[in-house]
């Protein structure tokens, strides 16, 4: 794979048949992908209306991204304007009680998860599938962190707070030990019939349900209690990615199945914070050849139903991007057009510069 | 069969005192004979004038130590859209009966050979010459296993203090669950998630109080959903809850 040759952009109606291969190859019940071929219509018909909506977006717009190896798609990635839009977000917060007794002389601090809508209103992070062959790759690093630039630059579209669901613990015949000690005790029903029975609609239909009171974790059998905050394996790479950027895993979990859900705000996380602007320039001599100075980039251009975001060989020290860079010209850039970079490689990330392949 | 009330600690005849020290409460608690002001003993003498069985009555409880206790109630989780209607059964930690009479450490001695009958007598006796305002109750022992762990510690007061709960109760004697109450949740407590021998245990009498049990039934007391916090045993109830309004009960001063 050549980096250069990753491509990330909104989904288009044509991206369907690609769309229904990603999700009959993703793990049931996990991922945010859904496999019927209608639903999956409708997801792209959403995303299209959401990057063609002018200035009145609502806050219902949901984007979907994909990702191209040379023209082929091999991941997506979305973007939820606003959790919970017409209704609430459920999460459970992790919060510790000390519990005092004088009279025994016996402080005790308690773990407790309390049902709360936080996040409400914040976006969220969705859909994040890519084919198993390029998870050791770079290209993971442009599907999740070039939707960051991309909230960035439509601001206005987004909530500050940026937040993400991670699939929890459940075993591959779909038992899952958090849902069947809190979930299942009020639904007296399997955690993928539930999901069926809300029928994809908010998860507050059900969460509506669950008892307001605080749960003592320590109550919880023990193999529920180890579930909460705990990743299933699918989910390892997306978080790890988003760890990376700056998010933060401690303080929320799913109602369902007590996966993480993280969360960051949008000018905190590395990837924003490390933007640049450059412009198209005129042509210099070190242009052609990416030398020592030069480092790799996710590199976008920075509209909104034309957004694209790809990798690049860019050297910082330059005060614009010659023109002519290979980009400029996979781009058709034109003088003086505005680029965002960010540094593929974060700060405090160990891998070595220049690496990207 | 005689019976005698004592009102001062310094009105106790060394006899009784004495018999105290074989005797254990309707709990399995061991008795101490100091009385507290509001509170006399009662104590049935047997042919031969010898202390046979007894209890404490007390005009208020929870006035100088706020006493606590488990309300049993019940939640309904309900979707028509579901087709879910279902209901739970919910603790909630409660000062219900501050301010009620209470009938505590009724014991029997061991060598008695009809002990209902003697309680009954008992009981009745302090029911002909008392006429609270409000409820009496009195609170019986729940279930312990063989090896004497209660289902229902196991299922929720150990995870809150680590100690051993009947040395802490021998320890701390009434203001015991005074002090275990500061360790529960304050909030409602959804039955469903504790255990199953826990959820079991909820009002169910142990060993210990199943003649006084009967003996109170008998006499018109029954369970109305207050249990003990330790270990989950029934507090039965006689009379109503007193006409003042709750709110403007106070203590004498």
């Amino acid at each position: 794979m050549n980096p250069t040759d990753l491509l990330l952009r909104p989904v288009a109606a044509a991206d369907l048949p690609a769309l229904e291969r990603l999700a009959a190859a993703s793990v049931d019940a996990i991922n945010s992908l859904p496999k019927d071929p209608a639903k999956l219509r409708l997801r792209i018909e959403r995303s299209l209306d959401a990057f063609a909506t002018e200035d009145d977006a609502s806050g219902e717009e949901t984007y979907l991204f994909v990702l191209e190896d040379a023209g082929r798609v091999v991941g997506c990635s979305g973007i939820a304007a606003s959790a919970g839009f017409h209704d609430r977000f459920y999460s459970y917060r992790n919060e510790f009680v000390v519990h005092a007794s004088p009279g025994l002389g016996v402080t005790q601090r308690m773990h407790t998860l309390h049902l709360c809508h936080d996040l409400t209103g914040a976006t969220l992070l969705t859909s994040f599938y890519i084919e198993p062959g390029y998870e050791q790759t770079v290209a993971p690093q442009l599907l999740s962190r070039a939707r960051l630039l991309f909230i960035r630059r439509h601001a206005e579209r987004f909530n500050a707070r940026i937040a993400a669901e991670n699939p929890g613990l459940s075993d591959v015949g779909g038992a899952c030990p958090f849902w069947d000690a809190v979930g299942r005790r009020f639904f007296a029903m399997d955690y993928a019939q539930a999901e069926a029975v809300s029928g994809g609609r908010s998860k507050s239909f059900i969460a509506d349900l669950m008892p307001h009171a605080p749960v003592y974790v320590a109550l919880l059998p023990e193999d529920a209690q180890w579930a909460i905050g705990q990743l299933h394996p699918v989910g390892e790479l997306p978080f790890s990615i988003l760890q990376a950027e700056g998010f933060e895993a401690d303080t929320y979990v799913d109602i369902f199945d007590g996966g993480p859900t993280v969360v960051g705000t949008l000018e905190g996380l590395h990837s924003v914070r490390a933007v640049t602007a450059l412009r198209v320039g005129t042509e210099t001599p070190q242009a052609e050849a990416a030398g020592a100075g030069a480092d790799w980039h996710i590199v976008c251009a920075p509209g909104r139903a034309d957004f694209r975001a790809s990798l690049a060989l860019l050297d910082t020290a330059a005060p614009a991007l010659p023109s002519g860079h290979e980009l400029v010209r996979r781009w058709q850039l034109t003088y003086d057009q505005e680029i965002d970079i960010s540094p593929l490689r974060l700060a405090g990330d160990r891998r070595k510069r220049g690496t990207a392949a | 069969m005689k019976i005698d009330r004592y009102a001062t600690n310094a009105a106790l005849p060394a006899s009784f005192v004495q018999s105290l020290g074989g005797w254990t409460n309707q709990l399995g608690e061991p008795i101490d004979p100091e009385l507290a002001a509001g509170e006399y003993w009662l104590v049935a003498l047997d042919m031969a004038g010898s202390p046979a069985a007894c209890l404490r009555w007390r005009a208020a409880l929870g006035w100088d130590t706020p006493r606590y206790h488990y309300h049993v109630g019940r939640a309904v989780h309900a979707s028509a859209e579901l087709r879910l209607f279902q209901t739970q059964a919910t603790l909630l930690l409660c000062n219900d009966l501050t301010g009620d009479a209470e009938i505590a450490d009724i014991a029997v001695d061991a060598a008695v050979d009809e002990p209902q009958r003697v309680l009954a007598d008992l009981i009745g006796f302090a029911l002909r010459h008392h006429h609270p305002a409000g409820r009496i109750v009195v609170e019986l022992q729940g279930i312990r296993n063989e090896v004497g762990e209660s289902p229902f510690w196991q299922g929720l007061g150990r995870h809150f203090y680590a100690g051993d709960d009947r040395a802490a109760r021998l320890r701390h004697g009434v203001k015991w669950t005074t002090h275990l109450a500061a360790l529960l949740p304050r909030q409602l407590l959804h039955v469903p998630l504790l255990g199953d021998d826990a959820q079991r245990a909820i009002g169910k009498v142990g060993a210990q109080s199943k003649d006084l049990q009967r003996a109170l039934a008998a006499a018109g007391f029954e369970y109305r959903g207050h249990v003990r916090i330790d270990d989950g045993g029934p507090v039965v109830e006689l009379g109503r809850l007193s006409d003042i309004d709750g709110n403007v009960v106070s203590a004498p001063l």
